[in-house]
């Protein structure tokens, strides 16, 4: 057997955890954008990348930062399936936000 | 019984210097073992190579039945067994009770509030482990493990900072698990304790271990006596 999938509660937490730092991340880099002149729904897609990788790292030092390692791990779920969990929201809330701009443009 | 998991012939070093050079820990199904061993003698890292969190350097791991080179505790977890970190084991972002029920949905375990109301932690499931003393957390950690009904628990150094009615407590719920059929392997230094409620010592020292049988057998080994116990053994004329 290689791991558990998880169960409803903790992929609750887990992609609100992803959804926060999401959140977060993407406020900074608009209020980046903003302070430099530039649209913040205009990011080209290396920025976008890169802004769901940052908030996937965020997201899951904050796991380091609980100690919740030992608890994850003795649940059955491996690491990769907590990455999974976190990057979801900021790929779905880009995506969202790209077909947006293409509804509202 | 037949051991439920064994770590046999473990090697471990880190940075060049060598912590394991071939130790085995094992664990039976209704019993309760201890691993004894100075400070710094491996008994962490042998637990933590048995638990699948670090790999070792040479040796395999046995457990339930198939034999790993190299394994996670993720796929060890999922196949029975719990492994209580010498750091606390719940996040310190939820509450008690979402932390238990999150145990017993993934492994349709046993009951939240009965496994707290065992433990004496029921007033705290609404907490969170920061808002607790370090003894309700230990206790909170020992009501996961009743929900989680592991088929074999490794716990490392569970009685660090706690009080003696708390280390009672705690000593009766991993013999009341053992009882059960759980296969229970617990590191410490807690002497008097741990010998009046284990099955079997083994001793962890120089790289290596000794399985040295029953608390009565172990104490009357005159090495573990003299490198470990100390005056402990004298002043107790076991």
């Amino acid at each position: 057997m290689n791991g558990l999938r998880p169960n409803r509660l903790f992929v609750r937490a887990y992609l609100s955890r992803g959804a926060r730092f999401w959140l977060a991340t993407r406020a900074l880099i608009t209020g980046v954008f903003i302070l430099a002149g530039t649209d913040p729904l205009q990011l080209s897609t290396a920025v976008v990348v890169e802004l769901i990788l940052l908030s996937v790292v965020l997201s899951f030092v904050d796991t380091y930062r609980h100690r919740e390692r030992a608890f994850i791990a003795n649940l059955g779920i491996r690491p990769f399936v907590v990455v999974v969990l976190f990057a979801t929201p900021a790929l779905v809330g880009e995506v969202a936000i790209w077909l947006g701009r293409g509804t509202f443009s | 019984m037949k051991p439920i998991l064994i770590a046999e012939s473990v090697a471990k070093s880190f940075r060049g210097r060598r912590v394991l050079s071939s130790a085995t820990l094992r664990a039976v199904p209704g019993q309760l073992r201890v691993l004894f061993g100075r400070n710094g003698s491996g008994k962490s890292t042998l637990l933590k190579i048995a638990a699948g969190v670090i790999r070792a350097d040479g040796g395999a791991i046995h457990f339930h039945g198939r034999v790993y080179l190299s394994v996670r505790l993720p796929e060890l977890a999922s196949d029975g067994l719990l492994y209580l970190p010498d750091h606390d084991l719940l996040s310190t972002a939820f509450t008690i009770r979402r932390q238990l029920e999150m145990i017993r949905r993934q492994f349709d375990g046993g009951d939240v509030v009965d496994a707290a109301n065992q433990l004496g932690i029921v007033d705290h499931l609404d907490k969170r482990p920061l808002e607790l003393s370090g003894g309700e957390r230990r206790r909170a950690e020992l009501a996961a493990v009743l929900v989680r009904r592991p088929l074999c628990l490794l716990a490392d150094e569970p009685y660090r900072g706690i009080a003696p009615k708390d280390a009672e407590d705690l000593t009766r719920t991993f013999a009341n698990l053992a009882a059960e059929g759980v296969a229970v392997v617990i590191t410490g230094h807690e002497v008097p304790t741990l010998l009046g409620a284990a099955d079997h010592i083994s001793w962890c020292t120089s790289g290596t271990t000794y399985e040295l049988g029953p608390p009565a057998v172990a104490t009357q080994n005159p090495t573990f006596r003299r490198e470990y116990l100390g005056s402990w053994s004298h002043s107790r004329a076991v």
